[in-house]
């Protein structure tokens, strides 16, 4: 945490002759291990071990989630890196490698692990009958222990550190403190193992204490420091530990690092998450030398005087009493160079970015969790669910992040105990009812959740450290402790030069903030509502809205969200949001994380306005700036005041939703003007695995089904994945390609029904979606094949028009072009939504049509969004969305992703037009999503995996109240005029459905009604058999009950 | 005894180990060392990160400092530096005029006082130098093997600006000029600049 300098660090920082010596070390990873490819995987695609011989080294050497280099000669890497997930044991057999799909592997490509550990995600998987295993191939079960009962320690050491070895003594000390390890899985006693590599220059005085002393003895080398952090949480038998890795780089002046280079910019800033810098180098930058992505540390020698015992650091870190790591500037890998290429002298320029930047590089699949009051048996739950736990979680199991570097996840609530209104002092550790991360960077996953539960941030201070903490401006003032905050130095007149600037607002930004949330406790809810300050907003600036908060359960709650509310609104209109002071001297004190502040009095005469007082401040932005020549570091740091709470009171719910009307609409005065009435009756197509039928009273109580391809037209083709009809006229889409017509479904009625392939694949294979256009003319068809989903070639697409129907793009085969040029606006229509399932039922990759904009557009999701072709304005922050898209709600602005809604029109998730949270969304299995909302606002949606109904966010109906397996797709009565709908279909799920046993394909709610009914009718008569295999899909249409025979 | 105090000498590791007598601190004794081949008096001799000036050595395992240590710890490695007066040098070289900037940059503070940071810097100026002259100097700023560095650390004793120009002792870069006017067997207008001076505390 940060600290309070001593006096005589205060002192140094106001001494004369201070300068430093800046240095830069590189990690050229040893290797470990190196083997040959023993054959190349059956697929390039979702690889997740591969075969190896030829092994060197000892296999024991090896550790999880090290670096393992693939390429086409020895210690090349020009083919690319993976994650080791698991030691190796022998000199030849499976390597278990984080799951990827981007190596073109060859036989006998050369293996090489690396003692290195970058930042990874680790993906989960699904297997095609559900089960989802947590890095490929953990399963919940696996472990020993329940590892969301028992969840791993978070292991916090320190950061890499670079020494000298003593020029009299030939060593070098370095002390570790593992002692802030934590879990979050209640008490138990903390333990430690710590090693180092390599061992015969290097010594521990104790590797079980929890800050031990590595002692080194040869320059020139990199030592890696291993600690297993273990916690016992069953008295002295029952441990679950973690692994992390920290580097030690050692020199003298035979063995220097990087001296000779141009430090440019060196900065953390709060809004950005962390820290950067970046360094010109003039020489020592080979390939070799300096590899991609490499590890960085940029370190000083200082001096707080012009003498030789004036040499030292002050540093913000202790392990105990003891200063540690003083010397450590800043580091993180390199995320990009530009070289200069000049014939006098050619240069290298490095951008090396903390554990933020790479966090928000690397894609994430969702993470979902639950509350639960039992102990949790899958994945999926947590019992006593908090935004800390569920970040630990996610932490721990779906990134290398603990591998890597220390993260401090507190508890949103700050003090332990002693909640009372009267002093606002929390008391209580909010709980969620879901942990809900949407695919995405890991970065955003991690921080997105948070900020919209709790509006905590995550930012890493300049030694990696993440600390996940809420801004120190919305805790009560109570708690702005000193030994939460501590204030680091009270800045004087004689610590900053130049000019101090104040950056005042008398326009406030807000006018008012209306602030909602739910405090969730146990599994009881309870919503709040808060205004601050009043009903009636401030003179200037806008309305702000903060919804959906996790608040404070208990009896004060109220005034908890209240005050909160005025929190909140004092620091939108903070009087000072900037200040900016330029210190006079080497000061890395400060830091943007974690809490802390400094002081800094101004007296009236001091400024031309007059102002005066004490100002509390912030660190926002801290920036070091040197000078080769001069020696001189400096830093400039800009501050945002302390905010001050404005009064809250509470809020007005919304109002609700109209209920539906049961009293006949009033008497038009006028009659109107009498047309003729088509009388319609509504029908159903639909199909399963091998079977198609029709109705043409699927309202009825009873409907009368028939064999719609009773002359086996289709029964060559099979596999039957999609449906549409209307006008009488019906489509059913084959995998394996095919597209069946049918220009009269009535002739089902007598047998005389016909079915013709209007479309036989060109020869690409796996059509897959099916939609009916706006304008009821034309309907496309999305083929894509899973199989090259992971080549580049993913993305095919197809439009594909009937006969006798305007053609307005013909058949376009994007089978041999980008998918983000197959997908140009022009090409399709005002298109609905379609989705993509692959074969083992779960959501790889979907395509979106966007309903509105000019000609619409088709947005295509890949593992990372195109070049979007679309400059429809209705999609904002698209970037934000993500993968992982599976359906598109019927007016187009909401997309469902696998665990999440997006307003699509303002790019937000969270909130479901206001009415309910995505917090409560089903967080499970993706897949099997549908959507719908109707006139009254109200939101249907197929929770994943069980398959239940839900309707605004909470559950409406469960599949096991039907007696069925779930349900899988959902649909209005009419498609196109939701205004006249009185009734919503829902599909059972996949797999057999056996009518004896009441179940059934199709089941239709009449919302005029409120009734329930199944819409089995005559069906096991029709079908001769008493199941139905595997419902596929269905369409509602109509059809005049004139032309009904 | 000359007049002025311009010596220069570079770091080595002394043989054996030594430590402050625990009775009288300004006597150093060593365990396998030979400071009476290793050391002159005027060295600099460093023991448990506090350095002194060699006032004599009596014999291989006894040397006497200038000013006692603070504290005698346990025998430890130790370093020297071989200062040697420019005049005292094989080749003698006359002593240079010396410049002295204590501070690079100088910074005015919200009080209206000034900060000095960054290094101090000092020149040794001549008029002129011999080659021979030249070359000896040279020779503290080469790898060891005689290839000539553009730069060197060494110590030096030089005078700065204080105390009626004392003369100090710093760690110090030496910068050999990049540009020297030769005639008649001559350098002419010599400067050698020592850059990133840090004063060494010896007493």
């Amino acid at each position: 945490m940060a600290r309070v300098l001593t006096a005589g660090e205060l002192a140094a920082l106001r001494e004369d002759g201070q300068k430093s010596e800046l240095f830069v070390a590189i990690l050229t990873p040893d290797t470990v291990y190196t083997a040959r490819l023993n054959g190349v995987p059956t697929s390039n695609d979702e690889v997740g071990t591969i075969t190896y011989d030829g092994g060197s080294g000892t296999p024991s050497d090896t550790r999880s989630h090290m670096t393992v280099l693939v390429g086409s000669s020895a210690g090349a890497y020009d083919k690319g890196t993976v994650r080791l997930r698991e030691s190796i044991s022998a000199a030849s057999g499976t390597m278990a490698v984080g799951e990827l799909s981007d190596i073109d592997w060859a036989d006998n490509d050369y293996l090489t692990i690396v003692r290195e550990w970058l930042l990874r995600p680790r993906h989960l998987r699904i297997t095609s009958d559900g089960v989802v295993l947590m890095d490929y191939a953990i399963t919940f079960d696996t472990p020993t222990y329940n590892p969301h009962l028992y969840p791993k320690p978070i292991p916090v050491i320190s950061s890499h550190a670079a020494e000298w070895l003593d020029e009299q003594t030939g060593e070098a000390a370095i002390l570790f403190d593992a002692s802030e390890s934590y879990t979050v899985g209640g008490a138990g006693a903390m333990t430690y193992a710590w090693s180092v590599e390599p061992s015969g220059t290097a010594s521990w005085d104790d590797d079980t204490s929890a800050t031990p002393t590595l002692t080194v003895t040869e320059a020139g080398i990199t030592y890696t420091v291993e600690c297993e952090v273990i916690w016992t949480y069953t008295a002295g038998s029952r441990a679950v530990s973690t692994h992390t890795y920290r580097h030690v780089f050692v020199f003298d002046k035979d063995n220097m690092p990087m001296t000779v280079f141009q430090l440019n910019n060196c900065s953390g800033i709060f809004d950005s998450g962390g820290w950067s810098f970046g360094v010109t180098a003039y020489g020592e930058a080979g390939r070799t030398e300096i590899r991609d992505r490499t590890l960085c540390v940029l370190f000083s020698r200082d001096h707080y005087g012009p003498k030789d015992v004036d040499e030292g650091s002050v540093g913000p870190l202790l392990a105990g009493a003891t200063p540690i790591r003083e010397n450590i500037i800043s580091w993180g890998w390199i995320a990009g160079e530009s070289i200069e290429w000049n014939p006098e002298q050619g240069t290298v320029s490095f951008e090396v970015q903390g554990p933020q930047y790479w966090l928000s590089q690397v894609e994430g699949f969702p993470q979902g969790i639950e509350d639960t009051t039992n102990d949790p048996a899958v994945w999926t739950q947590y019992k006593g669910l908090t935004p800390r736990a569920g970040t630990a979680l996610f932490w721990l199991w779906r990134s290398t992040g603990p591998q890597c570097m220390d993260a401090f996840i507190f508890p949103d609530t700050v003090i332990a105990a002693g909640a009372s209104p009267a002093t606002l002092s929390e008391g209580i550790e909010r709980q969620i009812s879901v942990y809900d991360a949407p695919p995405m960077k890991l970065w955003q996953q991690i921080s997105t959740v948070l900020y919209d539960a709790v509006r905590a941030h995550c930012v890493c201070d300049r030694y990696g450290r993440l600390f996940v903490q809420r801004n120190l401006n919305e805790i009560f003032e109570a708690d702005r402790t000193a030994g939460n905050a501590p204030t680091v130095m009270a800045l004087t007149n004689a610590d900053w030069h130049g000019a101090v600037s104040f950056d005042r607002r008398i326009v406030t930004p807000a006018a008012l903030l209306d602030m909602s949330g739910v405090a969730y406790h146990g599994g009881a809810v309870s919503v709040f509502f808060s205004l601050s300050p009043g009903h009636i907003f401030k003179l200037y600036g806008n309305i702000e809205r903060a919804e959906n908060l996790a608040l404070w359960a208990g009896s004060n709650a109220q005034d908890f969200a209240n005050a909160y509310c005025g929190l909140l609104f004092g620091n939108m209109n903070n009087e000072y949001p900037v200040v900016s002071t330029a210190l006079a001297a080497i000061n890395r004190a400060f830091d943007v994380a974690p809490w802390q502040y400094a002081t800094l009095t101004v007296i009236e005469s001091d400024t031309e306005r007059g102002i005066s007082g004490t100002f509390t401040l912030l660190p926002r932005r801290v920036s070091f700036s040197y000078d080769n020549d001069s020696g001189v570091c400096l830093t400039d740091i800009e501050w945002e005041a302390e905010g001050i709470p404005q009064d809250g009171i509470t809020g007005d719910p919304p109002p609700q939703p109209p209920s539906i009307p049961t009293a006949a609409p009033p008497t038009p005065s006028t009659p109107p003007i009498p047309i003729p009435e088509i009388v319609t009756s509504k029908s159903c197509l639909m199909c399963s695995l091998t079977q198609t039928v029709v109705t043409f009273d699927v309202e009825s109580d009873s409907p009368s089904w028939y064999d719609a391809d009773p002359n086996g037209d289709m029964g060559a083709a099979g596999n039957f994945v999609a449906c549409v009809a209307y006008d009488g006229k019906g489509y059913i889409v084959a995998d394996g390609g095919g597209i069946w017509y049918c220009a009269d479904l009535l002739g089902a009625i007598d047998g005389s029904i016909s079915w013709t392939e209007e479309q036989s694949g060109y020869g690409w294979e796996d059509f897959r979606c099916v939609q009916l256009l706006d304008t009821n003319l034309p309907f496309i068809l999305v083929q894509t094949n899973p199989a090259r989903a992971w080549t580049g070639e993913w993305g095919a697409l197809a439009e594909v028009f009937p006969p006798n129907l305007p053609v307005i793009g013909g058949v376009e085969n994007c089978d041999t072009v980008p998918p983000e040029n197959a997908c140009q606006p022009g090409r399709a229509g005002n298109y609905k939504g379609l989705k993509q399932v692959t074969p083992d039922g779960t959501v790889a990759s979907s395509v979106y049509i966007h309903p509105g904009g000019h000609y619409g557009a088709i947005f295509e999701m890949c593992d990372s969004l195109p070049s979007l072709p679309c400059s429809c304005e209705l999609w904002k922050n698209v970037s934000y969305l993500g993968t992982g898209f599976i359906a598109i709600s019927q007016s187009g602005r909401y997309i469902i992703m696998g665990a999440s809604i997006l307003d699509a029109s303002t790019g937000t998730r969270g909130v479901v037009d206001g009415t309910w949270p995505e917090t409560v969304m089903d967080t499970g299995v993706a897949g099997n999503y549908g959507v719908l909302e109707d006139e009254f606002g109200y939101w249907y949606y197929i929770k994943g995996g069980s398959g239940d109904l839900w309707r605004n966010g909470v559950e409406w109906a469960d599949h096991t109240e039907f007696n069925l397996p779930g349900f899988s797709a959902l649909m209005f009565g009419g498609q196109h005029d939701l205004s006249d709908d009185d009734s919503i279909y829902w599909q059972s799920s996949r797999g057999s459905v056996c009518f004896m046993d009441n179940h059934s394909p199709l089941i239709r709610y009449d919302k005029e009604t409120l009734t329930w009914y199944h819409c089995v009718g005559d069906l096991e008569t029709v079908l001769g058999t008493t199941s139905w295999n595997r419902s596929r899909g269905f369409w509602i249409f109509e059809v005049p009950e004139a032309d009904i025979p | 005894m000359p007049c002025y105090y311009y010596e220069i000498g570079e770091l080595y590791s002394g043989t054996g180990t030594a430590q402050a007598n625990a009775g009288n601190k300004k006597q150093v004794d060593g365990s396998g060392t030979s400071f009476d081949t290793e050391v002159v008096a005027g060295y600099l001799i460093t023991i448990n990160s506090e350095t002194r000036v060699v006032e004599s050595v009596t014999n291989a395992t006894t040397l006497v400092v200038t000013v006692a240590f603070s504290a005698s710890v346990a025998l430890a490695a130790y370093t020297l530096v071989n200062l040697v007066n420019v005049e005292d040098l094989t080749v003698p070289v006359f002593s240079p005029k010396g410049t002295f900037v204590p501070f690079s940059q100088y910074l005015t503070l919200g009080n209206g006082l000034v900060r000095g940071l960054g290094w101090a810097t000092a020149r040794w100026l001549w008029g002129f130098l011999s080659n021979t002259q030249r070359d000896q100097l040279r020779l503290f700023c080469d790898d060891g093997s005689g290839n000539p560095l553009a730069s060197n650390s060494v110590y030096i004793r030089t005078r700065n600006n204080e105390q009626t120009d004392a003369f100090a002792y710093y760690k110090a870069n030496m910068v050999w000029p990049q540009e020297e006017e030769k005639q008649a067997a001559k350098r002419l207008t010599f400067a050698i600049d020592f850059q990133n001076l840090v004063e060494i505390v010896v007493s």
